[in-house]
């Protein structure tokens, strides 16, 4: 890439790198990891009780949506890592980083199921209720299995964009993926190169997560349904 | 009030005024770029799908960060050179048009497929099929899933700190770093508190439409 | 303990107010001082780079976290000696010291901001080593500092060979983080962007030790009872501007403004205005290029173990 800035590309320079790479990759994929499954588990259970209609539950877990959607991740992150502390609570790192991600994916997700919960048609569990089950138990056998099948593509659109945002970490130079490559630029000043091959990294791994989504859509995928 | 507050809150809205700035522009931008790549998803041209397909995946599929980094690092080496906000800008709307053609495209394709087909049928052309019956259709499913995504950039232009934008963000930031290194508190809380503050009455209300006019259409 | 939340609410309505009306000043660059601002260019023996003639502005990477030497004030404006510097080489080239574009840079950026166009220069308390003149080019020195450390007044540490095996607090690109990566590899450190986010790591006890330029440190030291300043300096070495490397026009202009600053002792009197402590003064004085007095680098690696 030769121009009169004098910088010249020199693939060679991310071999080089490969070790420090590999670790905040690792990083990268545990904090999205628990992020993620945080963020499945939470939005679940929190959006079952939201549908359920429980009284003050309710109420609190539309205060912890909205806060959490209707607010920057990367302000979160911040708050997380440098604020808290001075109201005496300190996280770490790697804490900051699976905690904030669970938090932002759990908001959207109780969302996603809530809405998936109340989509399906009320006469299945009128029926079911007919048949003499309890509330909680047509529930647990109709609307559970329907409205997680129609939740399931936005839930794991958010999944996805929760490892995408593990990226945010940079905020608080916590050493994954990205921010350990600015720690690279700023020693050996590659910027091109660097950039190029974390995209790439980043890329094809959200089109393997893209492709097993879509897997486990079709095989859960309502018969009829559209 | 104290009066560290008062200084802060002066460079606060400053970074504001960009912070408003940088959405509406990527919004528009977005919007603009983003319907017009959706609908043309929904052509029956393969390679044009193809072509549009690769741009939408690969905005979509990359994190924000690294696109702006990129924008704002990677441009200027080969020849193109654009200022901080302008290099913002840009990247959130690369992102925020993928987004928008994926939103419009599936709305688009959420139509019945016997109304198009009936539309051909009569003699509509493929200009006319979307203009008169398909986006028509489209525009009203697609509008809650836009308002989140307009939530979204709003929200999202908090990572042009991360270039050095002189954003609400980064005016936070800068000014707890000057509160910390002249030797006082940090002010972390109230700072911080202020700014998520700000975002959620500008986002609250755009949120709360969204669902209002998505209960509506069901 | 105020009422936070009291606070809060008042600073989210003053800005709102403040949104609506204040209109102009872009933040960096403002009005200032009218002194001089009908003044005429400095001829400093080498000309102007056409491309920066022609933009009619000095575009500078300067330290916003890095007092007294580059850092915002409270009016939100860049100061400190640098930022004094900066203003000076502006009003050589254009006769008007506020033909200038500041831009915030960190360690881990400037060099990345140069090599992309986006500034002109680096003037951002960058320690020459043989290393970064690989990729641009230095001019002649101008200050000088070491690495050193600060530490919790009750902290026992008192030397670099205490830190192994511990957490130990730099930032991302300084010259502190080099030294510790190549001279004490089992040192596991914590790297920062910003200088305020390693000194509030430092206080919640996130590492044992900050390690950063001791011009820095004693800074934060003066303002910060509970912290002081150990160890002895590691990996010293001038500081210098830094220019696009081949760049050999805008090379020549900056050396040549430096030396114009070296003649008239402008260097020593900012440094005086800046520093006002004595005995810092004292301390500092040798780094300081002056008329009879010459700064150069050093041969050879400045990253001693």
């Amino acid at each position: 890439m030769p121009d009169d800035s004098g910088y010249h590309f020199d693939p060679d320079f991310i071999v080089d790198h490969l070790g420090d790479l590999g670790t905040g990759l690792l990083r990268t994929l545990a904090i999205s990891a628990i992020g993620m499954a945080g963020a499945l588990i939470v939005g679940a259970l929190l959006g079952a009780i939201s549908a359920l209609r429980v009284p003050v539950a309710r109420q609190l877990i539309t205060v912890y949506v909205e806060v959490f959607r209707n607010t920057p991740l990367l302000v979160q992150i911040f708050f997380l890592y440098f604020a808290l502390p001075e109201t005496g609570l300190q996280l770490g790192g790697f804490t900051v980083g699976w905690l904030s991600l669970l938090l932002w994916g759990g908001a959207y997700n109780v969302e996603n199921f809530r809405a998936g919960f109340e989509a399906v048609e009320g006469g299945y569990v009128e029926a079911c209720r007919a048949l003499g089950f309890p509330r909680l138990a047509a529930f647990r056998h109709v609307t559970l299995p329907i409205g997680a099948r129609i939740a399931l593509p936005s839930v794991t659109n958010i999944l996805i964009s929760v490892f995408k945002n593990s990226s945010f970490m940079v905020a608080i130079s916590y050493p994954e993926l990205t921010e350990t490559a600015v720690n690279i630029v700023a020693v050996t000043f590659r910027v091109f190169e660097m950039f190029l091959a974390i995209g790439i990294v980043y890329l094809g791994l959200v089109w393997l997560m893209s492709l097993g989504a879509r897997a486990v859509e079709g095989r859960f995928a309502i018969p009829g349904g559209h | 009030m104290p009066a560290w507050v008062g200084p802060v809150a002066d460079y606060l809205a400053g970074g504001l005024r960009e912070t408003a700035l940088l959405a509406l522009v990527s919004i528009a931008a977005s919007l603009l770029v983003g319907i017009l790549l959706g609908a043309l998803l929904t052509l029956p041209s393969k390679p044009v799908r193809a072509v549009v397909r690769a741009y939408v995946e690969i905005w979509r599929g990359l994190p924000i960060i690294i696109i702006l980094f990129l924008i704002f690092f990677v441009l200027p080496i080969i020849g193109v050179r654009v200022n901080t906000f302008i290099a913002a800008a840009i990247g959130l709307s690369l992102w925020g048009s993928a987004n928008v053609a994926e939103v419009v495209r599936g709305a688009v394709q959420s139509v019945p497929r016997g109304q198009a087909e009936a539309a051909a049928a009569l003699g509509f052309s493929w200009t006319g099929r979307m203009r008169h019956v398909l986006l028509p259709q489209a525009a009203r499913r697609a509008l809650p899933p836009l308002i989140g995504l307009v939530v979204n950039l709003t929200q999202q232009t908090s990572l042009a700190a991360v270039i050095g934008l002189v954003d609400i963000l980064e005016a936070s930031q800068r000014s707890i770093e000057r509160l910390t290194l002249s030797g006082g508190s940090t002010h972390a809380v109230p700072i911080l508190g202020a700014v998520l503050a700000v975002f959620f009455v500008i986002c609250l209300p755009l949120t709360m439409l969204s669902r209002w006019y998505e209960r509506r259409l069901h | 303990m105020k009422s936070r939340f009291g606070i809060v609410i008042s600073a989210a309505m003053v800005l709102a107010l403040a949104a609506g009306c204040s209109s102009s000043s872009d933040g960096s660059s403002s009005s200032a001082g009218g002194s001089g601002a009908s003044a005429r260019p400095v001829d400093v023996g080498a000309p102007l780079p056409a491309e920066v003639k022609s933009r009619g502005k000095l575009a500078v990477g300067v330290k916003c976290d890095y007092p007294p030497f580059g850092y915002i004030d409270e009016a939100s404006k860049n100061a400190g000696f640098e930022i004094d510097i900066a203003h000076q080489l502006a009003s050589y080239a254009f006769g008007d010291p506020n033909a200038l574009t500041l831009t915030c840079v960190t360690g881990s950026n400037r060099v990345s901001f140069l090599t992309s166009k986006r500034i002109d220069l680096i003037e951002a308390t960058m320690n020459y080593t043989p290393e970064r003149a690989q990729t641009i080019d230095f001019s002649t020195p101008y200050f000088a500092s070491g690495v050193k450390l600060l530490v919790p007044k009750n902290s026992p540490i008192t030397s670099f060979d205490e830190l192994a095996g511990k957490q130990v607090i730099s930032i991302s690109g300084a010259t502190a983080s080099l030294w510790l990566t190549q001279c004490m590899k089992d040192v596991k450190q914590t790297l920062f962007a910003q200088t305020s986010q390693a000194l509030t790591a430092l206080n919640q006890n996130r590492g044992v030790a900050f390690a950063q330029d001791d011009t820095l440190l004693l800074d934060l030291a003066a303002k910060n009872p509970n912290l002081k300043v150990v160890g002895d300096a590691k990996a010293d070495s001038p500081w210098g501007m830094g220019v696009r490397k081949g760049d050999a026009q805008m090379l020549a202009w900056i050396n040549g403004a430096l030396a114009h600053m070296q003649k008239s002792d402008f260097f020593w009197s900012e440094f005086q205005k800046t520093v006002t402590d004595t005995t810092a003064q004292q301390q500092f004085a040798k780094y300081l290029p002056r008329p009879g007095h010459n700064v150069t680098y050093p041969s050879g690696s400045t990253i001693q173990c």
